[in-house]
């Protein structure tokens, strides 16, 4: 029992305290990677090649004083960055990053938990985490972060949408929610050569899940200033940002898990495999915030209803009637 | 562990509830109303049924919050007693449909204890109680007419949204 | 089955303890002084101007209602995909009706123009 509660603890300690390094170096990596696609020098003062830049920000952050606006509604204002951050990183718990290692005589499965409703539990809570944006923007009592939550707030329901449409056909291969499962599945194809369609959709609707450009409408900081977290100041300000790149980080496992195989793949370990395909994700995303504009807003909306769900539901047709055909 | 959770659970969802119908501030009131719907969540993972209570923070906590929160945004309500006057009669029957739905579950619980005996009750039978496979399965092989029904159901509900937000000729 | 719900719950509890604890070192090294127009709501540095609310588009409601209705068929659709290869033929034909009838749905919120994002 204590070996079992101590494994867990473990566990856990690690994962989160991996997700926050990743997250200060996820910051870096966006930073060096868009001043080179913008052929500029980024960041090489702090440390050799900049490489405590983030630790740096950190510590700016962390001093800074925090002010809480007089018009704002307290509870809120202060439960919203915490409900963004905790939603980010709560989804990490069912995605498995490696197979079961041996140590010290013990077996232990890499992954924090393997729920039964694994995909389920990430689309419950990605649901929640909309509230973070939509408390923070009413807490606020401001123009900008008002328009920003609105509009953040619809279009993330509406990807989400989009999102779970073009899983369903991950499951009918797979079986099983449980996203152990769907990696064991893929022992001998990944599921984006069976799947290309949903693969794609869910790539884009992924883009506007997090509200990374080129669907950033929500913080589209020239024309609202900073959207939803406008108001926010020091660590509160710091819990939002840790949000978004927490929800980059586990969007890019997600899709990692889903459709390229998880873990899997040959010569190096498991772990090495998961790191690798995520931070070729995460690579991704920052490539096309380098590379294309922003969407207008209706535009936007148009693109998920008219274009998006109507195919991921003709996706699951389709690949219903090949199963069907050849079973 | 698990009563304990479960009397947790429980206590936090009547709390959460009351807290509903007593607040001022409509956007403290879908708070609460989302810590309900949790909690409620959570008593039917205490129960086994994973399935549900996903369902349960998705549809509710996740869907259909955001939608009062939307209307609650979009009309700027700040306080309830600016917009709405419940009159006595309203109180009435709202006190009215308390007593009846109290008396519904009372019934049921004692129905459940002393009337119908054991097997008469679907309970956590196995491991698999609750699972997706084991609700997908029970849909597709006894309730095949009631899935179909429901998909009539959800097309008058697009319809009726449509309605809604149609301008007037 | 129950217990991996506690580690999911343990690793949340986690990240809960290291917000706190972040929060909790930044009230301890902090200046705090909150006075004057540093309270004030932002307005790029004007005095705010009216009320922070402002007229929003009603399509939004739409939106959200869409997005209820078309959750709770993708609610179906899940058990449905996991027990697939089960159900066979006749499973399909079924689910293909549901979403067809969606669709129709669908098609008739497009017609309508209720799914225009139009002022």
């Amino acid at each position: 029992m204590l070996e079992l509660v101590l494994i867990a603890l473990v566990k856990s300690v690690v994962v989160l305290v991996a997700l926050l390094l990743m997250v200060a170096y996820l910051t870096l990596m966006e930073r060096v990677v868009i001043a080179r696609i913008q052929v500029r020098v980024g960041p090489n003062r702090v440390g050799p090649f900049g490489l405590l830049q983030p630790i740096a920000d950190g510590i700016k952050l962390l001093l800074k004083e925090d002010v809480i606006p007089a018009q704002a509604d307290k509870y809120l204002y202060v439960l919203a960055p915490a409900l963004s951050f905790g939603a980010a990183f709560a989804t990490f718990a069912v995605i498995p990053f490696g197979d079961t290692v041996v140590l010290w005589g013990r077996r232990i499965s890499l992954g924090i938990a393997d729920v039964n409703v694994g995909l389920l539990y990430v689309f419950a809570i990605s649901s929640l985490g909309v509230y973070g944006i939509v408390f923070g923007a009413w807490a606020s009592n401001s123009k900008y972060p008002l328009l920003g939550g609105l509009r953040s707030a619809a279009q993330m329901v509406s990807y989400e949408l989009c999102l779970v449409f073009s899983v369903v056909g991950v499951l009918m291969l797979s079986d099983s929610t449980s996203l152990a499962d769907v990696v064991a599945g893929q022992a001998k194809v990944w599921y984006a050569v069976l799947q290309p369609v949903g693969f794609l959709v869910f790539l884009m609707a992924s883009f506007a899940e997090v509200n990374r450009l080129p669907f950033d409408l929500p913080e589209a900081e020239n024309e609202l200033v900073g959207g939803f977290h406008t108001e926010y100041s020091s660590m509160k300000f710091a819990m939002f940002f840790l949000g978004e790149y927490g929800s980059m980080i586990t969007t890019s496992a997600m899709i990692t898990t889903l459709y390229l195989g998880g873990w899997r793949g040959p010569f190096f370990p498991p772990v090495v495999w998961f790191l690798i395909k995520v931070v070729a994700f995460l690579f991704f995303f920052i490539w096309v915030r380098g590379t294309l504009p922003r969407f207008r807003y209706d535009q936007l909306m148009k693109f998920g209803w008219k274009v998006l769900l109507p195919v991921s539901i003709a996706n699951i047709l389709v690949t219903g009637l090949v199963l069907a055909w050849t079973s | 562990m698990t009563t304990l959770l479960f009397v947790l659970g429980s206590i936090a969802a009547i709390v959460s509830a009351l807290s509903v119908v007593t607040r001022r501030n409509p956007v403290h009131s879908a708070l609460s109303l989302i810590v309900c719907l949790l909690s409620v969540a959570l008593l039917f993972l205490l129960l086994g049924a994973q399935f549900v209570a996903a369902i349960q923070v998705i549809v509710y906590a996740g869907a259909i919050v955001v939608l009062f929160l939307f209307v609650v945004m979009l009309l700027n309500v700040k306080d309830e007693s600016a917009v709405f006057h419940s009159g006595i009669a309203q109180k009435l029957a709202a006190l009215a449909l308390v007593f009846v739905i109290l008396v519904q579950v009372v019934l049921v619980a004692v129905a459940g204890a002393t009337w119908l005996g054991k097997e008469q009750w679907l309970a956590a039978t196995g491991l698999s109680f609750g699972t997706v496979q084991s609700v997908g399965r029970e849909l597709f092989a006894r309730y095949l007419f009631q899935f179909e029904v429901v998909s009539v159901l959800l097309l008058v509900a697009i319809v009726g949204a449509v309605t809604l937000v149609k301008k007037k000729q | 089955m129950f217990l991996d719900y506690l580690y999911a719950a343990g690793f949340a509890i986690a990240g809960f303890i290291f917000l706190l604890l972040a929060l909790w070192v930044g009230a301890l090294v902090q200046p705090k002084d909150p006075s004057g127009r540093k309270l004030t709501t932002y307005e790029c540095g004007e005095i705010p101007v009216g009320q922070p609310w402002s007229q929003f588009n009603i399509r939004f409601y739409v939106f959200a209602l869409s997005f209820v209705i078309f959750d709770i068929e993708t609610i179906f659709l899940v058990p449905w995909a996991v027990v697939f290869k089960d159900v066979g033929v006749v499973g399909y034909v079924e689910m293909a009706v549901f979403v067809s009838v969606l669709l129709l749905g669908l098609a008739y919120a497009w017609r309508k123009g209720a799914l225009k994002w139009a002022l």
